[in-house]
């Protein structure tokens, strides 16, 4: 990490926390939570939406090198607002309008009072939604758990 | 020979794509179904499907898979045809980091080897164990004690993920612990072709994105003998992994979402030069989306391609990595295959023109064959 990211982190400790959310989200939910902002800035696209790909390298095991598995598509989009603030989104997929709503919010909660209000309300609202849905698929996996008996345990 | 242009026939071209876009849209649509629509059904009752062609495409998009699905009329090579070509116009932001994927939240994940692998062994949905009849699953009696899971989870899930069978054979110094070299070429062969002999992870590469159906084959001769090979799955697992990046722009790391993967390792035969030194050796395969078969398939083929680092004898087709590499590719194969269907009227008149002058002028001295040749 460098002295400029070390920087953003010391002044943005939560940063990487909202926009995984933000990148997670769907758009109704997005549309919903920015009707419970009370006036948003006036803002600028600097760049995008735009649709390209990231390449995932998956690891080769026992390895400990890795290979590029293939591409992922990915929406990406860079603003600016009218307090100053560069908003960036990364999000899964072809998504202009959520990387457009995501890099909004990125600008928006870098503005330490908007944050303070927003971090419980839809932050960690967020977050909770989707632990919930990830919990839910795991609670409905563990059905399907089992435990085998060989013949040698069945003679014992 | 080469294959000479040729020009003309755009009118009857033109009627022929039309009937194409006739069957996919028909103007008398009684469903009425926007073509979205079905794109959302087809990706909610033909996951597998979806996830085959974003595998052998080499790019992860459900929506431009089933766009591409229907595009295609269910032909799935020519599917990850479209997928492919689309692909090709995108540009590529930058590289995510490697998945982790001992943090993923496995659907599925069981051991062949071992009954009690940590975790527990997990079914998730399966056909595995299902009767291969017509309708099995719409009148399923409800299962019996199943509400509850019946391996309670651990407590801290996260620390048990990490901890594998092949970490335990590790431990116990069981399993081959890989020398090969981590500086070895991890060059996207997308972008750079790779030369012969290819890296392991050019090898992977290449099988991650080959075609289901050729790597099943191949895999399966190594079963019946061409090619060493007895293996047991260790671990096979399929679940969501999440996606991390590090845009330059920011500096630090964020997880953008998760993805479907399989993966599955594989323990085969022993190897060592002494009796004291000798291991399992592995095998690994990885794939988008929801695609055991080939993740298994893709395993076998990695060990089996192996050989020569292994100081096995190259004796059969599967250890042969040109062969294997040259020809796993389906779009690759159909271009070469189906292009025979183009006009070849100028070749096929030279060969014509050819056999034609060697029946006329056999030569002198040669007996003439009762039928002319």
């Amino acid at each position: 990490m460098d002295n400029k990211a070390k920087q953003e982190q010391a002044t943005h400790p939560q940063r990487a926390l909202w926009m995984q959310e933000l990148a997670q989200s769907s758009l109704k939910t997005l549309q919903a939570l920015a009707a419970t902002v009370s006036s948003w800035p006036d803002y600028q696209v600097l760049e995008g939406p735009a649709i390209g790909t990231i390449l995932i390298h998956g690891p080769i095991a026992g390895n400990g090198g890795t290979f590029p598995v293939g591409d992922c598509t990915i929406t990406r989009c860079r603003v600016q607002d009218s307090h100053g603030h560069e908003g960036f989104s990364w999000i899964l997929g072809q998504q202009p309008e959520i990387a457009l709503w995501a890099a909004r919010w990125d600008a928006l909660l870098q503005n330490p009072e908007q944050l303070a209000v927003h971090w419980d309300t839809s932050i960690r609202q967020l977050r909770q939604e989707r632990r919930q849905r990830e919990q839910d698929t795991v609670s409905t996996m563990q059905k399907t758990q089992v435990r085998f008996f060989s013949m040698e345990n069945m003679r014992t | 020979m080469s294959y000479v242009a040729v020009k003309g026939g755009a009118g009857a071209i033109g009627a022929a794509h039309q009937l194409i876009a006739e069957t996919l849209y028909p103007k008398d649509n009684a469903s009425d179904t926007p073509v979205d629509q079905i794109q959302q059904q087809l990706d909610q009752h033909l996951r597998l499907g979806i996830d085959r062609i974003m595998a052998e495409a080499s790019l992860y998009d459900r929506d431009i898979a089933a766009q591409a699905f229907l595009q295609a009329q269910g032909d799935s090579i020519e599917a990850v045809f479209i997928v492919r070509a689309y692909r090709a116009t995108l540009s590529r932001f930058l590289d995510a980091e490697p998945l982790k994927l001992s943090d993923s939240q496995p659907q599925r994940h069981v051991s062949a080897a071992f009954k009690d692998v940590p975790g527990g062994q997990q079914l998730g949905a399966t056909y595995d164990y299902s009767h291969r009849l017509l309708g099995y699953f719409l009148h399923l009696p409800a299962p019996q004690n199943a509400a509850e899971p019946t391996t309670k989870p651990e407590d801290d899930a996260s620390e048990t993920r990490h901890s594998g069978v092949m970490q335990l054979l590790e431990q116990e110094g069981l399993i081959e612990t890989s020398t090969a070299a981590l500086t070895e070429e991890n060059r996207d062969i997308t972008q750079i072709p790779p030369g012969f002999p290819a890296s392991r992870a050019q090898r992977l590469q290449t099988l991650a994105r080959a075609d289901e159906g050729f790597l099943l084959g191949m895999a399966y001769s190594t079963q019946r003998g061409y090619g060493q090979n007895h293996p047991f799955i260790a671990e096979l697992r399929q679940g969501s992994v999440n996606v991390e990046i590090t845009p330059p722009e920011l500096g630090f790391t964020i997880c953008i979402g998760q993805i479907s993967m399989t993966e599955c390792q594989m323990i085969n035969q022993f190897h060592g030069d002494t009796p004291e030194q000798a291991t399992f050796t592995r095998g690994y395969g990885l794939v988008f989306g929801h695609n055991e078969r080939k993740a298994i398939a893709m395993a076998l083929l990695d060990r089996a391609l192996r050989a020569p680092e292994l100081g096995e004898k190259v004796q059969a087709p599967a250890q042969d990595e040109e062969f294997v590499l040259s020809h796993c590719d389906n779009v690759e194969a159909t271009g070469f295959v189906e292009h025979l269907k183009l006009p070849h009227h100028v070749d096929f008149q030279s060969e014509i023109a050819t056999l034609r002058a060697l029946r006329a002028h056999p030569k002198k001295g040669r007996t003439e064959h009762p039928d002319g040749l």
